[in-house]
C-alpha cells in the first residue's frame, strides 16, 4: 500500500510538473516564433523601398504663429554689460570700437521653454540636396535634382559595421532615424578641411523619443572656430523641433535611451 | 529510494522552471549612430528691429537691421524669417529671449540689439546672437561710433554673426572695385568704379576718357592697381582711393598688363610684352626695382601670388595651349597644374590658400572653376556664353565674376555685362546690382 501511495504521490507530482511546464513555460516553445516577426519586418524594410527612405511621414502643419500668452512672472533685471571705454575713432569712416558682451544670466523660468512637438515640419525644399552634390561640379554633370533623386532611390546603408548596435534594433529602424537627423543637419558645406570637423555627442533620450540632453564628447576641439561652428550645427540638428521626436521604436527604449552620435562630413572635398 | 528519486526529479523540474528566469541577455554595447550626410539649406534667422531710445535712433535701428538682414540673406546661408510671423515682436536684448516663441516659428538663430546715443552724440550699438535650439548666447558685442558710420556697423555685425555660425571670417565689411561700362560697343566708355559689396556708396573713380581694365585691390592699403590706356599704350597704374592720385608703375619699353599685388602689398606682379612674347615681372613699390621671373618665347600672363607669397600661379601657352602653371616666387620650379580639356586662364589663388579659381574655355563655353594648387579636384561652378575674371572674397568662400550675354541683333545691341557672386558650393549665384554694365570686379580685403 505504501508503494501504491508513493506511486500516486509520484504520479501526481509528475502530473503537476508536466502541467506547470504546459502552463508556465509556453514561451520556451514559442520563443523562436516570437523572434520571427522582427526578421520578417526587416526583410520587408530592406527591400528596394525601405521605410527609411520615406520623408515627412507626418503631414506638415500649416505655419500659423501660435498665440502664446506673455509670461506673468516678474523678470529679474540682469547685470548691465560693461560700458565701452574706447577712444573716439578717427575720422573718416572709423573702425568702430568693439566691446564683448557677456551672456546675461537666464532670467526666465524655463517652464514654457521645454521642447515642444514640431509645429511646422519644414517642407521638402528645392535646396534639399543630397550630400554628394553639396559641392556643385558642372563637369560631373550631376544636377542637384538628379543627385537628390538618386539619394532617394536607394536606402542609405551605413558604411560602419553595425556590430555595436543592439541585436533587436533593426537596420531599417536605424536608417530611419539616421535619415531623419540628416534632414535636420545643415552641413558646414564649403568650410576648409570640412572632413576633419567631426563633433561627437552622447545623447540622453526621453522615452517619448525627444532628446533630453546632448553632451559633446570632444569639446576640447571647439577652440577652432570651424569646429565650434560644426559642433553648433550638429547640436541644432539634434534639438531641431522638425526632428522631434526621433522615429525610434518606443518599445525598445532600453536600447536607445542613451547613444553616441558622430557628425562626420567626410564626403566634402 | 523511490522517494529520493522522486525528490530528485522534482528538484530537476523546479530548476527547469527557474531556468528561463536566470538566463539573462548578453551585455549590449552602447548604440552609435554616424551621420555622414546632411543638407544645405539657409538657416532660418530672426532679426527683429533693434530697440532704440528716440526717433533718431529708431531710424538708425531700422536701417541697421535692414542692412544686416540683407547681408545675411545674400550670403545664401541665412533665411531671415518674415517679421509678421514673430510671436515676440519686441524682444529685449539684455535678457535671454523666450526661446519657445522662436522655436514655434522654426527660427534657429535670433539677433537682438539696441541702438542708443551717448552724450557726445555717438551711436552705441550692441547686439546678441542667440542659438534658439541650444538656448544659449553665441556672441554679443557693443560698438561705439559716429552717426555716419551706421552702415559699416551693420556690415561688421553681419561679419560677426557669419563668423560665429560658420567659423569663417565674414566678407560684408568690404568694397568692390570694377569697370563700369556704358555707350555703344564700338565706342565703349570704361570707367573705374567702387562700391560697398552690397552695391551701396557707389562712386566713379575715373572720368572715362581713357580705357581702363583689370583693377586689383591692394591687400594692405587703400590702393588699386589697374591697366589704363591714358598715355596711348596700355600701362599699369596705381590709384590711391583716399587721395585720388594716379601714378604709372615702372618705365618699361613695351606694354605692361595684368597687374596684381603681392600679399604684403609691397610688390606688384605683372606681364610685360617683349616682342611677340610676354614675360612675368615683379616691381617693388618702394624701391621701384623690377625683377624678371619668367623667360620665354610664349605668352606668360595673369600672374598671382599664393597667400603666403611663396608661389605664383599664372597661365601660359608655352606647352601649345593655354594652361595654368605654378612656380616659386623667384621664378624657379615651374609646374603645369591644369590637365583638363580646353583652355585655362585668369587664375587667382584663394586668400585661404586651398584653391585656385580660374576661367576655362571648352567647346565654345566659358566656365568659372576651382582646383587645388596641385591641380587636383577641379570643379566647375558656373558657365555661360562668357563668364570670366573670378575674384575671391577675403574669406575664400565666395567668388565674384562677370557674365556677358550675347547681342540680340546684328548691330551688337542687347548684349549685357553684369557682376555675379557665387559661393564655393556653386549653388548660391547672385547678381551684384550696378547702375550700368559692369566687368572685371575685384574684391577688397576686409576694411581695416
Amino acid at each position: 500500500m505504501p508503494e501504491r501511495r508513493d506511486f500516486i504521490y509520484s504520479a501526481t507530482l509528475h502530473l503537476l510538473v508536466m502541467l506547470s511546464f504546459l502552463v508556465t513555460l509556453p514561451s520556451l516553445f514559442h520563443h523562436p516564433i516570437d523572434e520571427e516577426p522582427p526578421i520578417v519586418v526587416q526583410l520587408v524594410n530592406l527591400g528596394p523601398k525601405t521605410m527609411a527612405t520615406q520623408r515627412n511621414l507626418t503631414p506638415p502643419v500649416e505655419n500659423k504663429p501660435v498665440d502664446v500668452p506673455t509670461p506673468a512672472q516678474k523678470q529679474p533685471t540682469p547685470p548691465t554689460p560693461p560700458t565701452a571705454k574706447v577712444a573716439p575713432p578717427p575720422p573718416p569712416e572709423p573702425k568702430p570700437a568693439e566691446v564683448k558682451l557677456p551672456e546675461p544670466k537666464p532670467a526666465l523660468v524655463k517652464a514654457q521653454d521645454k521642447p515642444q512637438p514640431p509645429q511646422d515640419l519644414p517642407k521638402q525644399k528645392q535646396q534639399d540636396i543630397a550630400f554628394d552634390a553639396l559641392l556643385k561640379n558642372l563637369a560631373a554633370k550631376k544636377l542637384p535634382q538628379q543627385a537628390a533623386q538618386q539619394a532617394n532611390a536607394k536606402p542609405q546603408l551605413s558604411s560602419q559595421p553595425i556590430a555595436p548596435l543592439g541585436p533587436q534594433l533593426s537596420v531599417s529602424e536605424l536608417d530611419l532615424v539616421r535619415q531623419q537627423i540628416e534632414q535636420c543637419w545643415n552641413v558646414p558645406a564649403g568650410a576648409r578641411d570640412a572632413q576633419n570637423l567631426t563633433p561627437e555627442f552622447r545623447v540622453i533620450m526621453n522615452p517619448d523619443g525627444t532628446v533630453r540632453s546632448a553632451t559633446q564628447l570632444n569639446p576640447e576641439r571647439n577652440s577652432d572656430p570651424f569646429f565650434q561652428a560644426a559642433a553648433d550645427s550638429a547640436r541644432r540638428a539634434l534639438f531641431n523641433p522638425g526632428c522631434q521626436p526621433l522615429k525610434l521604436p518606443l518599445d525598445k527604449y532600453d536600447q536607445w535611451q542613451t547613444f553616441t552620435i558622430t557628425f562626420d562630413p567626410k564626403d566634402i572635398s | 529510494m523511490i522517494r529520493r528519486a522522486v525528490l530528485f526529479r522534482s528538484l530537476c523540474a523546479f530548476l527547469l522552471l527557474l531556468a528561463p528566469l536566470t538566463i539573462s541577455g548578453p551585455a549590449r554595447a552602447e548604440l552609435h549612430i554616424d551621420i555622414t550626410r546632411g543638407k544645405v539649406e539657409p538657416m532660418p534667422i530672426a532679426i527683429p528691429v533693434f530697440a532704440s531710445q528716440d526717433s533718431q535712433t529708431a531710424q538708425n535701428a531700422a536701417d541697421i537691421t535692414q542692412v544686416l538682414s540683407a547681408d545675411l540673406e545674400r550670403s545664401g546661408l541665412f533665411k531671415p524669417v518674415d517679421p509678421n510671423a514673430y510671436i515676440d515682436r519686441d524682444p529685449a536684448s539684455h535678457i535671454p529671449p523666450r526661446y519657445g516663441d522662436w522655436r514655434t516659428i522654426n527660427v534657429q538663430a535670433l539677433i537682438t540689439g539696441t541702438v542708443a546715443q551717448d552724450a557726445d552724440g555717438k551711436l552705441q550699438i550692441e547686439f546678441r546672437l542667440w542659438d534658439v535650439y541650444a538656448e544659449q548666447q553665441l556672441t554679443g558685442l557693443r560698438y561705439t561710433t559716429t552717426q555716419a558710420n551706421w552702415r559699416r556697423i551693420a556690415h561688421i555685425i553681419a561679419d560677426a554673426v557669419y563668423k560665429r555660425i560658420t567659423g569663417e571670417d565674414g566678407y560684408f565689411d568690404t568694397r568692390i572695385v570694377y569697370i563700369a561700362e556704358s555707350g555703344p560697343l564700338d565706342r565703349r566708355i570704361k570707367r573705374l568704379a567702387i562700391m560697398d559689396q552690397d552695391g551701396a556708396n557707389h562712386k566713379y573713380l575715373t572720368d572715362g576718357k581713357a580705357l581702363v581694365l583689370t583693377p586689383r585691390f591692394s591687400p594692405s592699403t587703400q590702393e588699386i592697381t589697374y591697366l589704363s590706356y591714358a598715355r596711348g599704350t596700355p600701362r599699369v597704374y596705381l590709384f590711391n582711393i583716399d587721395t585720388g592720385q594716379q601714378e604709372v608703375l615702372g618705365e618699361f619699353p613695351g606694354m605692361t598688363f595684368a597687374p596684381r599685388f603681392s600679399p604684403d602689398g609691397n610688390k606688384v606682379i605683372m606681364s610685360i610684352a617683349v616682342g611677340g612674347a610676354s614675360v612675368i615681372y615683379t616691381l617693388d613699390l618702394r624701391t621701384h626695382r623690377a625683377t624678371q621671373l619668367t623667360d620665354t618665347a610664349a605668352i606668360d600672363t595673369s600672374p598671382g601670388y599664393s597667400p603666403d607669397g611663396s608661389q605664383v600661379v599664372f597661365n601660359s601657352d608655352r606647352g601649345g595651349s593655354q594652361q595654368l602653371y605654378v612656380m616659386n616666387a623667384d621664378g624657379g620650379n615651374i609646374k603645369r597644374i591644369s590637365f583638363g580639356s580646353g583652355r585655362y586662364g585668369t587664375p587667382v589663388w584663394s586668400p585661404r590658400g586651398d584653391l585656385i579659381a580660374f576661367t576655362k574655355i571648352d567647346n565654345g563655353q566659358f566656365y568659372i572653376g576651382v582646383m587645388h594648387p596641385d591641380g587636383s579636384g577641379e570643379r566647375l561652378l558656373t558657365n555661360g556664353f562668357l563668364v570670366e575674371g573670378p575674384t575671391w572674397a577675403p574669406n575664400g568662400r565666395v567668388l565674384m565674376f562677370f557674365r556677358q550675354t550675347p547681342a540680340t541683333d546684328r548691330n551688337g545691341r542687347g548684349a549685357t555685362s553684369k557682376l555675379y557672386s557665387i559661393d564655393l558650393t556653386g549653388y548660391n549665384e547672385r547678381e551684384i546690382v550696378t547702375p550700368g554694365d559692369a566687368s572685371d570686379p575685384a574684391w577688397s580685403p576686409l576694411i581695416p
